[in-house]
């Protein structure tokens, strides 16, 4: 089977043979292609129940096990949002601890940065009739998890919420409301001690906690995931509903909680974004929650504050914030569902943004979305970013760590284009340039890190279709070979002559070049 | 953007920080532009700046707040002045810190970018570090103005007046402590190179040494032993509490060493030692409070408390010797001895047996006070316990007699019919005696002593109850084993197949119809010869009887009885330790009487009516009883007041050769029934001399056999062994029953050797070599 036949059948056939085929032969860019246009197959198994993911790991492919991981993690984040769960593991805890470090002081939150702390307290108060002081929860994780909740915020012109449906004790009442944040109630769901929590969680409308005691409790895993689905779930519908209609004001008039639409006010927002620069006409307010802020530089800006604000009435802190009202919506979003929804061209925005709002979480998110773009496109910039700006990106915000590789490979793969005469080579001397002035900072090198990467990743372009060719056809004996193989390798070889000429010839451009700029090679 | 704008408008701003005139800072517009200017590059001259502006702001403060506030040591001040002039410094160190800290948290808080990506990426150390740093340099350690020594001055100052008694501002104080915890003498912030730990904790130290070397030296001299355990206490205390609210928890384990060794370790002993209120005073008065507390004292320093233990044991000791005296004192005027003279040798015998009981009770008493004590002041102490117990069995065994004192108590104590007494209370005292048991070494003394009494008590049935003997029994095979005890179990086993024998002897008799045969009921005890102690109960003498016709007859075919069912056996009669209950007819009534078995057949020899009087030789010759029983015997039977069913003829006490005796037909009682005792007391009592000595021989022999049974034992398995190893395993073999003197192991192996047992190796004579 010759590669080139493999190559060609990669790109027509749906098959998961062909992607196994694929790896065995580490053609890489086939592997790429295929994993693009249909990622079903990542988790699927072959006929020897090899999946792919194993084989790669098996072969040693290095550069298909790095394609691999970032385009299944990136799959599942993205798959996680809309539905078809996914086997693939992929960390959602971050998220589920965020809302379970609410409720309970025992889940530690360290791992979590850019989280307001303390952990804010509820504003809401539920009266079980045996626990006098009453439990205390969010009134805007009440209303997104529960229809019981969203409707009497509806009906209800006091805002009041602490009515529960049916007459039950505290105990109960504790473990819908530990379902709701996700905090894992393996241990919990034995009836003794909570009665009424089936009851309770289908009055409240909690499909989760009354299904979860009923499936089979094996598959722990799963049955964890799937709960922190449905919350997103949840959160999205509250998020798309409520939230993320921004209160919209002209520039100069003041803000006030009144203002804000009553479905609005019901959640009692207690932080407000404000978005819109000194140009505009219009200014926008978002009413968000400390419980969800994961940036420390908006924690802080609310800590700073209220220490000056603390003598006046409560009311939600102002913080305005130095971002496009897109972008802000991508990172509220974010916040409340852990989803990344914005559009490729956004993606560098997403991740300025997050540095300067300090995020780091939302940051390898936005890394992951811009190193998943493959098209000649970013050559010239065309989609409002260009390659060169994915890089700069990456020393600025101090994920070149992500980035820097995958710049280097894409750069590499497109080596010819950028030795060209015209804007693209100068831009991409320019960014030599600056790797080089990054050597500095850096004592332990002295070589241009790029440069360095390049080199690496063309010799790997290179290097994949010479494995690919048949073993044979590197030994002496090759000639005695049956007939047959004749024709075939004698159409390899030159190939192989093809290939073997034209690295040479970009290594040497590229020599060429940093000699024209200056450098030692 | 300029760097000079932006620096202008965050400078501004740092400013009103300062100026607590922050509340209209707009905290976004801040930290865009300090975000900015990193991006812009201008991070380092950025972070330089901010650095400058708080370094002068802190000069600033120096000058302006600390210099004026800086305390008066003159030592013309009164002690008031100086308290308050140091309770402004103070107030006004904690302010300024307090302000540095506040404001440094709102400038890392607007410089939070430049933190997170300037510093990271250069390896600075963060504005909040830097900011701490400058703190220390230019405030504690200002060029001018040495506020750091100052605020050390202060703070032992202030100190030292609360040792001596006032009352000072403490948690002022620990605010100033906690700014020493909070600085480092370094940028990175090592724990150990907190400047408390480096500038402050080493002054307070010393400073604390000089006072509590001070203080060891006036309590000692002032106080007694309870005030002194007190203050020490007290003062432990104090200086705990001290780490806790003043100064930092770090200090706690080296100032507590501080005290202790100055307070403690040093004085301790002295302090024990005091006559009129040490420890020894507080042993002896009970005072558990003061005990306890010297005890938590010296544990501190001394986990084995070996102080305690050491003096403890001396008094302990003491107060055995003591109990110990009574003994001696009793015996001494009995020394001399003057032979077996009946009465007053009675008198002598009785009275030390009353001693020996008391002598166990008070050593009971010692061991109850001690270990109430040793419970409530020494916290159980597993090594107090041990010395306790090496005191008592000191002194215990320095008393030659306790084993027999001790298996005194058992009898008395096991004895049926005590009053007022009931089976819980007795079991508890023989718990005690169980106790003392262990302290005993000679164990095999006691054995014998125990064995001698229980076959007295099982013989004449005088026991409480069979369990409570059985159960002490089983106390003793618990501490020391099995071979100790089968002896007496044998002995409690032929108690009872004797019981099963006697009935089954009556169904044979009845099976046999013998109706004219007088009846005489037999009630027959069969000992095994091995069990018993043979040789005490029947004294040196055979004992020999000619039987009367009709108990021979009863005799023989008893005899006869237990030889067809146990082949082979030999019985020997004993009939010194039987009784009879025979029922006499005088003129006034007829009486039922209890009488020894020698009595009895002396009493039948008058029996027939035709017997008008026998003479000693005559009954002598009739009976053939030894000569010394006869003797004591016919003075029960004719001698004594109330028994007097002989007449004897001279009426003397004495009873000599040439006497006649005829039956007194006239002899009348108030009672029915009742009991002709042998001139020598039923119960057990201590030994008289003689019969110590004997004991003491008899242990010797036994003693001896073991030895050569150890020493054969040893050397057949060893095959040949050096003289010393020899020593060493067989007297580790025999402590368990008693301490083997040398010489005898050594006369036991000469004696091993003379019979061709061992044999020394010819080229080491130092060695043995078993011969098999």
């Amino acid at each position: 089977m010759g590669s080139e036949r493999l190559g060609a059948a990669a790109m027509h056939s749906q098959g998961i043979d062909v992607l196994m085929n694929a790896i065995r032969l580490g053609e890489i860019n086939a592997v790429r292609e295929h994993l693009i246009a249909s990622k079903h197959h990542l988790n699927a198994v072959d006929k020897f129940d090899y999946s792919p993911i194993g084989l790669v790991a098996i072969l040693f492919r290095q550069a298909s096990v790095a394609t691999m991981i970032s385009s299944s993690s990136f799959y599942h984040w993205e798959l996680g949002a809309t539905e078809a769960p996914s086997k693939v593991k992929d960390n959602k805890q971050p998220y589920a601890t965020l809302l379970s470090s609410l409720l309970s002081k025992e889940v530690g939150c360290a791992s979590l940065t850019g989280i307001y702390r303390p952990r804010p307290d509820g504003d809401t108060f539920l009266h079980p009739h045996n626990s006098g002081d009453g439990i205390v929860a969010h009134a805007f994780v009440l209303i997104a998890r529960s229809k019981y909740f969203r409707d009497i915020m509806e009906s209800s012109e006091s805002l009041q919420v602490d009515r529960l449906p049916i007459p039950t004790d505290g105990n109960s009442t504790l473990a819908v409301l530990r379902c709701m944040y996700l905090i894992d109630s393996d241990d919990n769901t034995e009836t003794g001690d909570t009665p009424d929590s089936i009851k309770l969680s289908v009055y409240f409308g909690l499909p989760s906690l009354s299904k979860s005691t009923n499936t089979e409790p094996r598959d722990g895993t799963n049955r964890h995931t799937s709960l922190i689905e449905a919350a997103q779930d949840d959160f999205l519908r509250l998020w798309d509903e409520c939230l993320s209609v921004p209160l919209c004001l002209p520039r100069g008039e003041p803000f006030s909680v009144s203002k804000l639409a009553p479905r609005v006010q019901v959640l009692r927002p207690d932080v407000v974004l404000e978005v819109g620069s000194q140009f505009d006409d219009e200014v926008f307010f978002y009413a968000v929650h400390k419980a969800m802020i994961q940036s420390d530089f908006i924690c802080t800006a609310v800590r700073f504050k209220q220490a000056f604000q603390s003598s006046q009435i409560g009311g939600p802190t102002i913080v305005s914030i130095d971002v496009s009202p897109q972008i802000m919506e991508a990172i509220l979003k974010w916040f409340y569902t852990d989803m990344v929804d914005i559009p490729v061209e956004a993606a560098l925005d997403l991740l300025q943004a997050a540095d300067m709002l300090l995020i780091e979480r939302l940051k390898s998110r936005a890394c992951l979305l811009l190193t998943t773009q493959d098209s000649d496109d970013l050559l010239t910039g065309e989609r409002g970013y260009s390659i060169f700006d994915v890089a700069r990106a990456g020393w600025m915000t101090g994920t070149f760590l992500k980035l820097d590789p995958f710049c280097a490979r894409f750069l590499a793969n497109r080596l010819e284009k950028c030795l060209e005469e015209g804007t693209i080579r100068f831009q991409f001397e320019e960014l030599i340039r600056e790797s080089a002035s990054r050597i500095q900072k850096r004592e332990e090198t002295d070589t241009i890190e790029l440069i360095d990467d390049l080199r690496y990743y063309l010799s790997e372009r290179f290097r994949m279709r010479f494995e690919a060719l048949p073993a044979h056809m590197f030994s002496d004996e090759s000639q005695n070979h049956v007939d047959n193989m004749e024709a075939q390798t004698e159409h390899t070889t030159e190939v192989l002559k093809t290939d073997n000429h034209e690295y040479e010839r970009l290594t040497g451009a590229l020599d060429e070049l940093l000699v024209k700029l200056g450098f030692d090679v | 953007m300029r760097f000079d704008d932006a620096w202008a408008l965050l400078s501004e701003a740092l400013q009103q920080i300062y100026e607590r005139d922050a509340s209209n800072l707009s905290f976004e517009e801040l930290y865009r532009t300090a975000y900015k200017m990193v991006l812009k590059k201008h991070g380092d001259p950025l972070y330089n700046s901010v650095n400058d502006l708080v370094k002068t702001r802190l000069q600033r403060v120096t000058t302006t707040q600390l210099k004026p506030a800086r305390p008066n040591f003159a030592p013309t001040s009164s002690a008031l002045e100086r308290r308050e002039s140091g309770n402004r410094f103070l107030a006004a160190v904690k302010q300024s810190w307090e302000d540095h800290q506040l404001c440094l948290g709102m400038i890392t808080d607007i410089l939070m970018y430049l933190d997170r990506v300037f510093c990271n990426d250069n390896k600075k150390p963060s504005i909040q570090v830097t900011g701490m740093a400058l703190f220390r340099d230019n405030v504690l350690r200002n060029r001018d103005y040495d506020i750091g020594a100052d605020l050390n001055r202060v703070i032992l100052e202030q100190i030292r007046m609360e040792r001596d008694g006032d009352v000072i501002d403490r948690a002022r104080i620990r605010s100033c402590v906690y700014m020493l915890e909070g600085l480092y003498e370094t940028l990175d912030e090592r724990e150990d190179q907190k400047l408390y730990l480096t500038k402050f904790e080493a002054e307070f130290l010393t400073a604390s040494n000089e006072f509590y070397t001070e203080e060891a030296r006036k309590l000692l001299e002032v106080c007694d032993a309870a005030t002194y355990i007190e203050r020490t206490n007290d003062r432990l205390n104090e200086e705990w509490e001290r780490t806790q609210s003043t100064i930092s928890t770090l200090t706690e384990p080296k100032i507590r060493a501080i005290v202790e060794k100055h307070l403690i370790t040093d004085n301790i002993r002295e302090v024990m030692q005091l006559e009129a209120s040490g420890l020894n005073f507080m042993v002896d008065n009970d005072r558990y409070e003061q005990l306890k507390v010297l005890y938590n004292l010296v544990w501190r320093v001394d986990n084995n408390v070996m102080e305690i233990r050491r003096m403890l044991k001396e008094r302990v000791v003491y107060l055995g010797r003591e109990i110990n005296k009574g003994v001696y004192g009793f015996r001494k005027p009995a020394a001399p001895g003057e032979g077996p003279n009946g009465e007053a040798e009675d008198k002598s015998v009785n009275a030390e047996t009353a001693m020996a009981l008391r002598w166990v009770e008070d050593v009971l008493a010692l061991k109850d006070k001690v270990d109430k004590i040793w419970e409530y002041s020494f916290s159980s102490d597993q090594g107090i316990q041990q010395t306790v117990s090496k005191s008592f069995a000191e002194f215990i065994n320095e008393n030659k007699r306790s084993p027999e004192y001790i298996s005194l108590f058992v009898d008395e104590n096991i004895k049926k019919g005590l009053k007022g007494k009931t089976e819980a209370e007795v079991d508890m005292v023989l718990d005690k005696a169980i106790v003392l048991f262990r302290y005993i070494q000679d164990k095999d003394i006691f054995e014998r002593y125990y064995k001698k009494h229980l076959s007295k008590r099982l013989i004449l049935g005088r026991s409480i109850s069979n369990d409570v003997e059985r159960a002490m029994i089983g106390k003793f095979k618990v501490e020391v084993g099995f071979s100790f005890t089968s002896k007496m179990e044998g002995m409690f086993k032929d108690m009872n197949v004797s019981q099963d024998l006697t009935t089954e002897y009556k169904k044979h008799l009845a099976n046999l119809h013998l109706d004219n045969d007088p009846t005489i009921d037999l009630d027959i005890k069969v000992l095994t010869s091995t069990f018993w102690p043979w040789s005490s109960m029947s004294g040196e003498t055979t004992h020999t009887c000619i039987y009367p016709p009709e108990l021979e007859k009863i005799r023989s075919s008893f005899q006869q009885f237990y030889l067809r069912r146990h082949n082979g056996r030999q019985l020997t009669w004993q009939p010194q330790m039987g009784t009879a209950d025979i029922r006499a007819t005088f003129k006034s009534r007829k009486y039922e009487i209890n009488v020894a078995t020698y009595a009895m057949v002396v009493l039948l020899q008058f029996n027939d009516p035709k017997v008008e009087s026998l003479s000693y030789d005559e009954i002598k010759t009739l009976t053939s009883i030894p000569e010394s029983e006869l003797v004591r015997h016919l003075q029960s039977l004719a001698v004594a007041p109330r028994s007097r069913v002989l007449v004897k003829t001279p009426m003397s006490r004495d009873v000599k050769p040439t006497d006649k005796f005829s039956f007194n037909a006239g002899f009348q009682s108030k009672q029915l029934k009742f009991k002709i005792g042998t001139v020598k007391g039923a119960g057990n009592k201590v030994e008289t001399d003689k019969e110590r000595k004997e004991t003491e021989e008899k242990v010797d022999e036994s003693r001896a056999h073991l030895i050569e049974a150890a020493v054969v034992r040893t050397m057949k398995a060893r095959k040949s062994l050096k003289h010393a190893d020899l020593m060493l395993q067989i007297t580790e073999q025999l402590s368990k029953r008693f301490m083997p003197d040398p010489s005898m192991i050594k006369k036991r192996i000469e004696s091993l050797i003379e019979r061709e047992y061992l044999e020394r190796e010819t080229a080491d004579p130092n060695t043995y070599v078993y011969l098999a």
